[in-house]
């Protein structure tokens, strides 16, 4: 179809096309292709300017002992998946009942409620800023991980549940009518019946609940401070502070901070490519 | 009538009693495997107590849950008659998200909104007069101001930029990220490489906001050593004698050095989208038109292009949305200049530099207002979807 086929056109556009793919491939990932290469550099390249030229030599293992080593961010890696991880299954499973009752249930406040989860899922979360961090400091979750967690939960079930919603309606409803005339309860349905066949969805929006609270800042920054809790995100902004003109720990940090959404990424490529599909277009 | 009620309220009774005090029980019976725990564990007494803390609250959570849930179940058949039972059913299972949503984001909203019509003001003896503290100060309170919050952000220069910049995003950045998404997603949608390639440039938007600012800032840093540019553009721009500078940090035009970042990052998503969008227009309509003699590009336009037209919507939507609420990628590159601020930006400056957490929630109502007619449009077009079921 589109664009006009190959074979038709003339040689140098057809030259032209070839090569402009790749070029506009490698722009495409020049800034990450530079943070790599930066990121093995010696010490003495970044002093003495040899900044794009070909390192003298490569200091892989050296610059990422060294992030380990002095500065904190092992555990900020590990805080984040303190975070990551329970809201994950968190958001999944109360959305996995929220649209269960969602997509099966006809009652009278359904549309209105529904509805009420797509705003709540358009909600800026800066208009809940200053009230969310009084509350969970009047929780005493103020800088824990479990309140950034919790708030986490409360804040993706909205998105979550539309999701799920939309993918349970699609499931034949016959399944479950059959089963209720059978006389299996309404639980038994839902975790013998509904759940098996959600595995896909689950597993979409797992990946994508992932990469969306492992890249998450703003929350982050909110309510945790100080390497004890802080999730990655944050911490690599407060070690971008300290490392000015450390370039070659820079890109090794944000190396090592993208590394497991991005491995993730590719891993799960199929599931991510569904979960967002089903989010937006649905 | 009142006998239902009555039932209703024994079983949330029931409910409510029963899995708080199995959730506390099942706490103490498990510290109490706390202390024989620390005595065989390798590790030093205060890890061993944290992850065993976090192992039991993980696991605890997950028991209420199911509990709540097969308790919730049987009791409302036991208790209430099966036409009242179908009433309760999906409320059992919404119960838990309610809650939660209204703790965390139905009451932060209305309490912001209520904290955007107060501020700190003087208090007044009955004669008018201040009252004073021990340091012979003013003493303020709390107290309701109405709208003068908002009348002092319209009277002032930062909001107007923040405006000015915010719709600047609006246009720029979803303009191009679908322009390029559509372009990369018509391209390798017959190539062999096209997997390849959408995979490429799929890949920023597994990365976080801030680290793609952070990874950005070394392509458009000044500065270095030995006369050598750390920045990609200002090394690439040395020849011409260009004077070095952070791009992002020039005035005005430093905007659309940060809206790259944002484009290069949601592009993928966009690309992803009319992929699966564009495998969905029917062969048949393209072969008609090309048979009637329409040229690729009159093809494109005329007939793919309307049939996904819906989907070009929805990419829109979703990137309207998220730009108003762009915060990290200035914030990260530390752009707080007046011409720089965005309406997130310029929250949680006023909130957290200048501590004026009323005016912050004011300019959040206006940042929630602005997406107001984004949200109806959704809803709109759910409730016309639903219809069409």
């Amino acid at each position: 179809m589109f664009p006009t086929p190959i074979a038709k056109t003339r040689t140098v556009t057809r030259l032209a096309y070839r090569a402009a793919l790749p070029v506009a491939l490698v722009f495409w990932l020049l800034p990450l292709i530079a943070v790599a290469l930066t990121s093995v550099r010696s010490m003495a390249d970044i002093t003495s300017g040899n900044y794009w030229g070909v390192p003298t030599s490569i200091n892989f293992v050296e610059n990422y002992t060294a992030i380990f080593e002095s500065t904190p961010i092992g555990r900020y890696i590990f805080n984040s998946f303190r975070v990551t991880i329970p809201t994950v299954i968190g958001a999944v499973s109360l959305s996995c009942m929220a649209g269960f009752a969602f997509a099966v249930y006809r009652f009278r406040l359904n549309l209105l409620l529904f509805f009420m989860f797509i705003a709540g899922n358009f909600v800026p979360f800066q208009i809940l800023m200053v009230p969310v961090r009084d509350l969970t400091l009047s929780l005493g979750a103020y800088n824990t991980v479990t309140g950034l967690a919790l708030f986490h939960i409360a804040f993706q079930t909205g998105f979550c549940t539309l999701f799920m919603r939309n993918f349970i309606k699609a499931l034949p409803f016959e399944l479950i009518e059959a089963a209720r005339s059978e006389g299996v309860s309404e639980f038994r349905i839902f975790w013998f019946i509904v759940l098996p066949l959600m595995k896909p969805a689950i597993a979409a929006l797992s990946v994508l609940v992932f990469t969306f609270i492992w890249n998450d800042y703003f929350w982050a920054l909110v309510l945790t401070q100080g390497a004890e809790s802080q999730p990655i995100t944050a911490g690599l902004y407060s070690l971008n502070g300290q490392w000015l003109a450390a370039w070659h720990l820079v890109s090794a940090g944000s190396i090592v901070a993208a590394l497991p959404p991005v491995l993730m990424f590719f891993l799960m490529q199929r599931h991510f490519i569904a979960g967002l599909t089903l989010g937006a277009v649905k | 009538m009142t006998q239902n009620i009555f039932r209703i309220t024994l079983l949330t009774a029931a409910v409510a009693i029963l899995l708080p005090l199995t959730a506390t029980l099942l706490f103490t019976l498990s510290s109490l495997l706390e202390t024989p725990l620390a005595a065989i564990s390798p590790l030093s007494p205060h890890a061993t107590l944290k992850i065993t803390f976090a192992l039991r609250t993980v696991i605890i959570a997950i028991t209420i849950s199911l509990l709540y849930f097969y308790t919730s179940n049987t009791l409302a058949k036991k208790i209430c008659p099966p036409h009242l039972n179908e009433h309760i059913q999906p409320w059992l299972f919404l119960a838990p998200t309610i809650l939660l949503l209204t703790l965390f984001l139905i009451y932060p909203a209305l309490e912001t909104f209520r904290l955007s019509l107060t501020s700190d003001i003087p208090t007044l003896n009955p004669d008018g007069t201040p009252v004073l503290n021990d340091a012979g100060q003013p003493r303020f309170t709390k107290g309701f101001i109405g709208i003068q919050n908002y009348t002092f952000l319209l009277a002032s220069e930062d909001f107007w930029f923040a405006i000015r910049n915010s719709i600047l995003w609006l246009v720029v950045v979803p303009t191009s990220c679908i322009a390029l998404g559509m372009t990369i997603a018509v391209i390798t949608d017959k190539s062999p490489y096209g997997g390849f390639v959408k995979s490429i440039v799929f890949v920023p938007l597994a990365i976080s906001f801030v680290g793609a600012a952070v990874i950005w800032r070394n392509i458009y840093a000044a500065g270095g050593a030995g006369g050598y540019q750390i920045g990609l553009v200002n090394a690439l721009l040395k020849p011409f004698n260009v004077e070095p500078r952070f791009w992002y940090e020039v005035q005005f035009w430093g905007n659309f050095f940060m809206m790259s970042i944002l484009i290069w990052i949601q592009t993928g998503f966009a690309m992803v989208i009319f992929s699966a969008a564009l495998r969905g227009v029917p062969e048949e309509t393209i072969e008609a038109a090309r048979i009637d003699g329409a040229s690729e590009t009159q093809t494109f336009f005329r007939i793919i292009l309307p049939q996904i037209y819906g989907t070009v919507l929805v990419v829109w939507t979703t990137l309207v949305i998220l730009v108003l609420k762009v915060f990290d990628i200035p914030f990260a590159l530390t752009a707080n200049k007046s011409d720089k601020l965005l309406l997130a930006t310029l929250m949680e400056q006023t909130r957290n530099a200048q501590r004026e957490e009323e005016i912050a929630a004011a300019v959040a109502i206006i940042l929630m207002l602005t997406i107001v007619p984004v949200i109806l449009f959704n809803v709109w077009r759910t409730r016309k979807a639903i219809s069409n079921d």
